[in-house]
């Protein structure tokens, strides 16, 4: 087999060529607008904004910091701006049933007008009123009612009076009410006249005082009804008069409203509260202005001046949605989606203990202003908060806003409350969060895909090539300029676009996560600052990177120096049987380093079974278990295909404690499970990573630069031999961006890096033995490690062989 | 027209009471003027005998005005009632005497309520009367038609719910009784802000105009604001109208006219809304 050629200098990092760019600095190129790298985002934003149909809302999913917040709210700005502006909303007392307020759309601009309009109704109705009661007119036809009520009482008492006295009695009052005596000369007849006289008369007297006193009674029993009939003619007075001074205002509003019939029952239904309730208006009126006759007035019609004022309150207008000054479709953006906040809440205010509310207390939502436009939400906020979700859910699909009390919904509150009448919502809702959390919900959550069909994605990553090297470019300038940076010039932009393709890993493409790139512009900008320099040049980016690593990379600093003090065990020089350097991935708080970590394998003769340690003791991902299973299974395939396996073998990553998983280590793992059985030692010069599958071929992993950078330090530290080098899967050439630092000790023959497409390749450069070939009995060379596997496991096959069979002599 | 005329003033004013609101306006409006013309005030109560009596036979039955149910009488309730009644009356005169500062004193007489206020209206310099008595009608009751026609001196008739104040209206027709009305209408005006209106009846506007001369030089010593309207021809309807038009708060009637008879003098008491007050 050939051997493996180490990668060259310029397979280890890709830079942009400056000389390539069509500027000097940022401050030449054109403002990007769009936002680069998601054409598929894109699309599906347009159409989601495009089609008309329910159902239709937008989700943009993807890692934070691509600019979906951005982008959505643009592509609805723009899209707004050519919209019309949609209807304003009030509430109105509904006087049939209070707790039930009725809501009147009117077009834009004219519900303030319509509140306005209202509150001067008040005004006016309060004066009016007032005047009416007061003239003349008023109060001369109410005292001609009430004397006529009381003279029609008294004249009939009279007639009786003048019966009375024909019959030679006459009423009397006493001081408890009335009563008939007989009269003789202008005087009561004394107890001992009226003995004097005779039977008969006595007689006769008796009994047509009876037939008076009857007579009488039935004029008393008359004056509940008499009473009566006088409140209600006072009351049909009083309404003549209310109704004459309020109709005219009513009128005229009707004229001006008389496009709009909601508008209209409202002012019918006023003009009749009104007129009924004239008495409590004209309190509320002498209260205002201590009008000591307006109070009597309304104290001889026993109102109080607060139901009065309360009255005249139930005339006005909520303005819920005022959409005078809006041009355009309203785009609104959440950014605290309570529910309240959302939906919309009824406050409450307290009263002697008790809370109470009314239509006036209604409270706008994020929904009522986004309606008739556009809505952007964070999914995990509204998550967040406790009952959001459910209820954007429920108007989104109810397709109308209706606000409850949630303390309502609970008991927490129990008082009055209101069911406000639902207010249409045509609105179209764009939320956008994380991937997992959308597949989580359209997994989990039944509405979900009904309501937000349209998903956009977002890409973590765009191509790297010309093109989107020159919006990358521009999008660079554009942010530098949104920022007020220094300009930059065309070196420092070469070494950002290099940084991006770093950022993904992947020497082929490019981070569409603008934040990180927003942060590195600034950061370099600032060490521009501190070099007094006009200008962000090449080297104030690279500052800035590694200013951003330094104050990320304690940890990494800690654990090399556990190593580099013999604390952790770790070779990079000679040989040792069964033993390799894998390497490993640390990633905490957004910054990742690569770590050697020692892998050994030990064997002796078994049944078979390949042990990992890790997963044994439980501190084995599941990842990590199966990596371990499939070199059992490569093993199993090329050395044991037709004789059992008669070792165990145990693997181990010495000196961890904590958790191990993902399989790019198998690789190393194998290696060492090889070394062990063929007894030939591994180079510890070398560290090892990649997968493998049960064919021996090598697989990608992730992390290649880390783990190359994490191997380079230990050694770099401890000062390069010049031998030194990582084994990385070939597959993983394309992902290299390295550190300078390693390619310049490459560029010098310090260290190598070795692209690795099989096992016997890997195997041959650790050990310097050659892999070898199978010939046509499946039967290896004796000098070759494979050789060596074969030949050791057909010795302890035919041992264990020999011992079975001795103990079964024995036990028989 | 002379000092003594007006030194023949008022030193002892006596008020018909009976706790009912006429009654009680009565009161107030006799304090006020026996406050202001430095006169003793006396209220007289009187225990109708008519009722006692009716107490007394066995058949009487009350009829309460609010349950229209008969209800035997008893003397002896009676009795407690007038004098509960009575007990009110002395309260409410203490009261308004208290506020005014007045000499003020308390009768209580038993007899026919006419005849025993006509003996105490008498002995008065001034009596006053509520224009009717239980019933809130402002029309004039039975007790007060009585002493329109009969009273001697000067009587004023009170209407509950309005008040005495000027400007003060008077009828002059010439004769002598005339100038005492108008002394005492000048007298009323005394230390009180507003004017004077003399409506003078004559049979022709001749005779009115001779009339307004004789008076004018005294009424122009007594340093008021005199309005002057004349009725030609008696006729209560236009008289009215004139009292109205002057917005009288006080209206004094010598009350022997000669044009008139008693009823026109009872029909224009009964229309007036302002106290009246009858000079004989």
């Amino acid at each position: 087999m050939e051997n493996v050629k180490p990668l060259q200098p310029t397979e280890l990092y890709q830079y942009s060529d400056p000389e390539k760019f069509g500027f000097k600095t940022t401050d030449d190129l054109k403002d990007l607008v769009e936002v680069i790298g998601q054409p598929r985002a894109i699309e599906a934003i347009k159409f989601g904004i495009g089609i008309d149909q329910p159902g239709y809302n937008i989700f943009a999913m993807g890692s934070s910091g691509t600019g979906k917040r951005a982008l959505i709210k643009r592509h609805f700005e723009e899209r707004a701006a050519s919209e019309p502006v949609p209807p304003d909303w009030v509430y109105v007392n509904n006087f049939e049933e209070p707790h039930k307020p009725k809501t009147i759309s009117l077009p834009a601009g004219k519900g303030s007008e319509f509140r306005q309009d209202m509150e001067d109704f008040v005004e006016e109705l309060r004066t009016n009123l007032t005047s009416a009661f007061e003239s003349d007119e008023y109060r001369s036809r109410r005292q001609s009612i009430e004397q006529e009520a009381q003279e029609q009482q008294e004249k009939s008492l009279e007639e009786l009076q003048e019966k009375s006295r024909e019959k030679g009695f006459s009423l009397i009052r006493t001081p408890g009410g009335l009563v008939f005596a007989p009269i003789k000369d202008g005087e009561v007849l004394s107890p001992e006249e009226f003995q004097q006289l005779e039977e008969e008369e006595r007689k006769k007297l008796e009994s047509e005082l009876e037939q008076l006193q009857e007579e009488l009674k039935q004029i008393m029993q008359n004056v509940p009804k008499l009473q009566r009939s006088l409140r209600e003619r006072v009351t049909e007075l009083n309404q003549e008069i209310t109704n004459y001074s309020v109709g005219g205002l009513i009128d005229d509003l009707k004229e001006k409203y008389s496009e709009f019939s909601k508008v209209i029952e409202f002012l019918d239904a006023i003009q009749k509260d009104v007129v009924e309730n004239a008495a409590e208006l004209l309190a509320a009126e002498a209260g205002e202005n201590g009008n000591q006759q307006g109070n009597l007035m309304a104290a001889l019609m026993g109102r109080s001046r607060q139901a009065g004022e309360t009255r005249l309150r139930n005339y006005q207008v909520n303005l819920l949605v005022d959409n005078r000054e809006l041009e355009g479709a309203p785009v609104i953006h959440e950014e605290n989606p309570t529910y309240q906040n959302l939906i919309g809440r009824v406050e409450h205010r307290a009263q002697m203990g008790a809370l109470l509310t009314d239509f006036r207390l209604i409270k706008s939502g994020a929904l009522h202003r986004a309606n008739g436009g556009y809505l952007i939400l964070d999914i995990r906020q509204v998550l967040l908060q406790p009952y959001s979700w459910e209820a954007l859910k429920r108007v989104l699909q109810s397709e109308e806003i209706k606000i409850e009390s949630i303390g309502q919904m609970l008991s927490l509150i129990s008082t009055v409350s209101l069911e406000p009448e639902p207010i249409p919502l045509d609105v179209k809702v764009a939320i956008y969060g994380d991937r997992m959390l959308y597949y989580l919900l359209s997994q989990l959550d039944p509405d979900f895909n009904e309501l937000f069909k349209v998903q956009a994605d977002f890409e973590e990553q765009m191509d790297r090539d010309d093109g989107n090297q020159e919006l990358y470019a521009r999008m660079i300038g554009t942010k530098v300029r949104e920022n007020g940076l220094k300009p930059f010039d065309r070196n420092a932009v070469a070494r950002v676009i290099e940084h991006g393709a770093r950022l993904v890993g992947d020497s082929e493409k490019l981070t569409t996560q603008v934040r990180a790139v927003d942060n590195l512009l600034r950061e370099a900008n600032y060490w521009a600052e501190q070099n007094g320099d006009g200008i962000v040049r090449r080297e104030d980016v690279q500052k800035a990177i590694d200013a951003q690593i330094h104050r990320a990379d304690r940890l990494r600093e800690r654990v090399q120096e556990t190593i580099l003090r013999g604390t952790f065990l770790i070779d990079t020089q000679g040989e040792q049987v069964g033993q390799v350097n894998g390497l490993s991935v640390i990633q905490l708080g957004g910054f990742a380093f690569g770590r050697p970590s020692r892998i050994t394998a030990r064997v002796r003769m078994g049944k078979g079974e390949v042990v990992d340690i890790e997963r044994e003791v439980e501190l084995s991902g599941p990842i990590h278990s199966k990596g371990v299973l499939i070199l059992a299974g490569f093993l199993g395939e090329r050395y044991a295909k037709e004789q059992p396996l008669s070792l165990s073998a145990s693997l181990v990553f010495e000196q961890s404690y904590g958790g191990v998983d993902g399989d790019s280590a198998s690789s190393a793992e194998l290696y060492a499970l090889l070394s062990a059985i063929s007894e030939v030692p591994i180079k510890q010069n070398f560290a090892v990573t990649g997968s493998i599958n049960q064919l021996g071929e090598v697989q990608a992993i992730g992390g290649a630069n880390e783990k190359i950078e994490g191997f380079f330090d230990i050694c770099k530290s401890r000062g390069l031999t010049g031998d030194q080098g990582v084994l990385i899967p070939e597959s993983n050439v394309i992902h290299l961006m390295l550190r300078e630092d390693v390619i310049q000790a490459v560029k010098d023959g310090k260290f190598n890096i070795y692209p690795i497409k099989n096992v016997d390749q890997g195997i041959e450069l650790l050990t310097g033995m050659p892999a070898g070939e199978p010939d046509q009995e499946g039967k290896y060379p004796a000098d070759t490690i494979n050789g060596h596997v074969q030949a050791r496991l057909e010795k302890l096959a035919e041992k264990r062989q020999r011992l079975t069979s001795a103990s079964k002599e024995e036990s028989s | 027209m002379n000092k003594a005329d007006r030194e023949g003033a008022i030193r002892r004013i006596v008020v018909a009471l009976d706790a009912s609101p006429h009654s009680l306006a009565a009161l107030r409006t006799a304090a006020e003027l026996a406050a202001r013309l430095d006169a003793e005030l006396l209220g007289i109560y009187v225990q109708d005998i008519n009722l006692l009596r009716v107490a007394e036979l066995p058949f009487s039955r009350e009829i309460t005005i609010y349950s229209a149910a008969p209800r035997e009488l008893d003397r002896r309730q009676m009795e407690q009632q007038l004098r509960s009644q009575a007990r009110q009356a002395k309260r409410a005169l203490a009261e308004v005497a208290r506020k005014n500062n007045l000499t003020w004193s308390f009768v209580i007489a038993r007899g026919l309520i006419e005849t025993e206020l006509l003996t105490f209206a008498q002995e008065s310099d001034l009596f006053l009367l509520g224009k009717s008595g239980w019933s809130r009608r402002s029309h004039l009751g039975s007790t007060a038609r009585v002493i329109v026609r009969r009273a001697p001196k000067m009587t004023m008739i009170v209407q509950h719910g309005i008040h005495l104040g000027p400007p003060v209206g008077v009828i002059y027709d010439g004769t002598p009784l005339a100038r005492k009305a108008l002394v005492a209408a000048t007298n009323m005006l005394h230390r009180q802000e507003g004017f004077l209106a003399i409506i003078i009846l004559a049979e022709s506007a001749d005779l009115a105009r001779k009339y307004q001369r004789e008076i004018s030089g005294w009424v122009g010593q007594q340093n008021l604001h005199v309005h002057y309207r004349w009725l030609v021809g008696m006729k209560v309807s236009r008289l009215l109208e004139l009292i109205r038009s002057e917005q009288c708060g006080a209206l004094v009637i010598p009350a022997e006219l000669e044009e008139w008879d008693g009823e026109e003098l009872n029909e224009l008491v009964d229309q007036m809304e302002c106290p009246v007050l009858l000079v004989r």
